[in-house]
């Protein structure tokens, strides 16, 4: 996983907990990276797994809730970078289709070691959007912050479920967005 | 420092050493990119370069390859050659040598460029000398050893010392094996400093060298097929010389076939007139004596001598019969005339225009000539039409008939008679001359139009006669159906076309 991805999660972090949350968790874990992260370096899945977890057993919170809430200010600190017709997209449906089809495409072109989910898109409809997600992380939920964080940057009210989840033995997550 | 906030200036401080090493990290990444982007530049401007020289390769290859099958000749496939070579390799003068296996010089082409007159005089001078010095037998030996592009010292192919030239490549172009000859074509190209031969482009030229072998090689047959189609022309010539000579002899062998039958025809009134002018001569002279009385006593008394005298020397038998003679003598002369006159149109073959004759006409004059040959043991039946105009050549349809004739009459030689039939058939005026000859064997109908094909002995026949009637008859878009029985007769049945 990107240096970009870490150091927006200790951003997070330290905004709702303040710096020395990220410090005693560096302390406690002693990470491969000793938790210096460069944006464009790779760094091993492993360590995101390991902040993650510390995190929900020290805030209690259920790792499903707190990464669907990173995703959402990850989406922040990712969008300035999107493309640039991504972001002129005129809707948050045209935006999530251009995920898989251009911005990853284009991150492949940037990154080309970068290891990034696959979307497949089912059902379009005006209201509905089942968004086949796949990735080896399972980090579905992240994926689920990261689409409401795109609903409240284009002024959208989605519902989000999964009908079927990679956590629940399923071959692929299906991301039901439903647009209110 | 309470302890509260001496734990946040550690954790600041540990905060502040991670992103310095970060920010390392960072400037790190940024220099391995910098570096990486500058080799690519590196390696991409060696991929450049490699292009633009692969470029020049094909384009030199290419070129030589489509300029060299358009060449005319064999001088002007190695011209382009030393050309294309100097200004694809740049730098050296080139020299072509054709060398045979007693080192003689077959042929050689210099080749060099520069922007200035006087260079390449100067160039061209330099390349004289070399080629003076040249140690042509080791140059000999050299390419018999090596069949492949070399590079090699000028000194070693050289009967002198050479300071202007260092180096030479030499590309064997080809070995010809003419009979006992043995020829070698190289190209020479000479380089002053080893620092301008490019190897690379050496190797180009190495690998355009199989495909200039084979072009050489066509070219050789090519010039070699041009040469004798020349020969064969020439040879055509001949055979056309001889062919004419043969048709001429064999338009004698007719002529001196019927020279003795005319000759007697001729002979015949000749001899007869000559009697009768002896006969004459004898009447004269008793007239003259019969009027003597006249001339000696001019009167009246000389009457009674002069009845006396008419009735002594039978005058009025010498006068009906000078009448008689006279007449038969006109009548022989009229047909020694004719007969002469038949065969001057016989002779004359000279015309090759198609004009309006009339075939009954030139079938009589052909009987005419021929009909001393039928006088004894033959007869000749006729059946012709008033007059039949065709397109055709008098004196060679008069061949043809002669030819037909005689034919006839030599297949009778116990005698037989002879049917000339010419009738009209739509358009077409039909010409049968049927004898009661031996026939033609079935196996020989087929080769009887063939030139020399003939049954008579050695010496009697040429074998033409048939076969020049035969392409007369084509002349005159006439047709020729032979039909023939053995021991009963041979017909030949000719159409033309009538002509309105």
């Amino acid at each position: 996983m990107k240096g970009s991805v870490f150091n927006a999660l200790q951003e997070f972090v330290e905004t709702n907990h303040g710096l020395e949350a990220w410090d005693t968790m560096l302390n406690t874990l002693d990470l491969p990276s000793q938790g210096i992260y460069t944006s464009s370096i790779k760094y091993d899945d492993s360590e995101m797994f390991s902040i993650v977890t510390y995190y929900c057993e020290a805030l209690n919170v259920p790792a499903s809730d707190l990464l669907r809430t990173f995703g959402e200010f990850l989406f922040s600190k990712l969008m300035p970078m999107a493309p640039s017709e991504a972001k002129k997209a005129p809707s948050l449906h045209a935006f999530l289709y251009m995920v898989d089809n251009l911005i990853h495409v284009e991150v492949k072109k940037i990154y080309a070691d970068s290891n990034l989910p696959e979307f497949d898109y089912k059902d379009q409809s005006d209201q509905h959007l089942t968004m086949i997600y796949n990735s080896e992380r399972k980090l579905c939920h992240l994926s689920e912050g990261l689409i409401l964080g795109a609903a409240k940057h284009f002024g959208e009210e989605v519902s989000i479920s999964q009908s079927k989840c990679l956590h629940e033995g399923d071959d692929a997550c299906h991301i039901e967005v439903r647009f209110l | 420092m309470s302890e509260e906030a001496q734990n946040k200036v550690d954790v600041l401080e540990r905060a502040l050493k991670r992103e310095r090493a970060a920010r390392k990290l960072a400037e790190m990444q940024l220099e391995n990119y910098t570096r990486e982007l500058l080799e690519q530049e590196v390696l991409n401007d060696e991929t450049r370069m490699e292009v633009e020289n692969q470029q020049t390769q094909l384009s030199f290859l290419t070129g030589l390859l489509a300029e060299t099958w358009s060449k005319p000749t064999l001088n002007k496939i190695v011209e382009n050659y030393l050309e294309r070579t100097c200004a694809f390799l740049s730098k050296p003068d080139n020299l072509f040598i054709e060398l045979d296996n007693q080192c003689n010089y077959g042929q050689f082409q210099y080749y060099t460029q520069s922007s200035t007159e006087s260079e390449i005089n100067e160039h061209l001078q330099l390349l004289k000398s070399f080629l003076a010095q040249l140690d042509r037998e080791k140059l000999y030996d050299l390419l018999q050893q090596e069949q492949e592009t070399q590079l090699i010292d000028t000194n070693e192919i050289s009967n002198e010392t050479q300071d202007f030239y260092q180096f030479c490549v030499m590309v064997p172009l080809y070995t010809l094996a003419l009979e006992d000859k043995k020829t070698v074509g190289v190209a020479v190209l000479l380089y002053q400093d080893q620092q301008d031969i490019n190897i690379t482009k050496l190797q180009t030229l190495e690998s355009s060298r199989s495909m200039l072998s084979i072009a050489i090689e066509r070219k050789r047959a090519e010039e070699e097929l041009q040469q004798q189609l020349i020969n064969l022309e020439e040879t055509n010539k001949v055979l056309e010389q001889t062919q004419l000579q043969l048709v001429g002899q064999e338009k004698l062998a007719s002529l001196g076939f019927l020279a003795a039958g005319v000759a007697h025809e001729i002979n015949n009134p000749v001899g007869f007139v000559l009697s009768n002018l002896d006969t004459m001569a004898d009447y004269i002279k008793d007239i003259k004596s019969a009027l003597q009385p006249l001339a000696d006593e001019p009167s009246s008394t000389s009457l009674p001598q002069l009845s006396k005298n008419y009735e002594e020397y039978e005058l009025p038998f010498l006068f009906e019969d000078s009448d008689e003679i006279l007449k038969s003598s006109v009548e022989g002369l009229e047909r020694v005339k004719a007969i002469v006159a038949d065969l001057s149109t016989f002779s004359r073959m000279e015309n090759d225009e198609l004009e309006p004759i009339d075939v009954t006409k030139v079938i009589n004059k052909s009987l005419n000539m021929v009909s001393n040959e039928f006088k004894y043991k033959h007869h000749i039946e006729t059946d012709l039409l008033e007059s039949a105009t065709i397109l055709g050549i008098e004196s060679k349809l008069q061949q043809v008939f002669i030819n037909l004739f005689v034919n006839a009459k030599q297949a009778m030689a116990e005698g037989g008679t002879l049917y000339v039939r010419c009738y009209r058939e739509r358009t077409k005026i039909m010409v049968r001359v049927k004898d009661e000859g031996k026939g033609i064997p079935h196996e020989n109908i087929k080769e009887i139009f063939t030139p020399f094909f003939t049954t008579k002995a050695p010496g009697e026949g040429t074998g033409l006669g048939l076969s020049i009637s035969y392409s007369i008859l084509q002349q005159h878009n006439a047709k020729v159906e032979v039909l023939s029985e053995p021991n009963k007769g041979t017909e030949f049945v000719i159409s033309f076309f009538e002509f309105f």
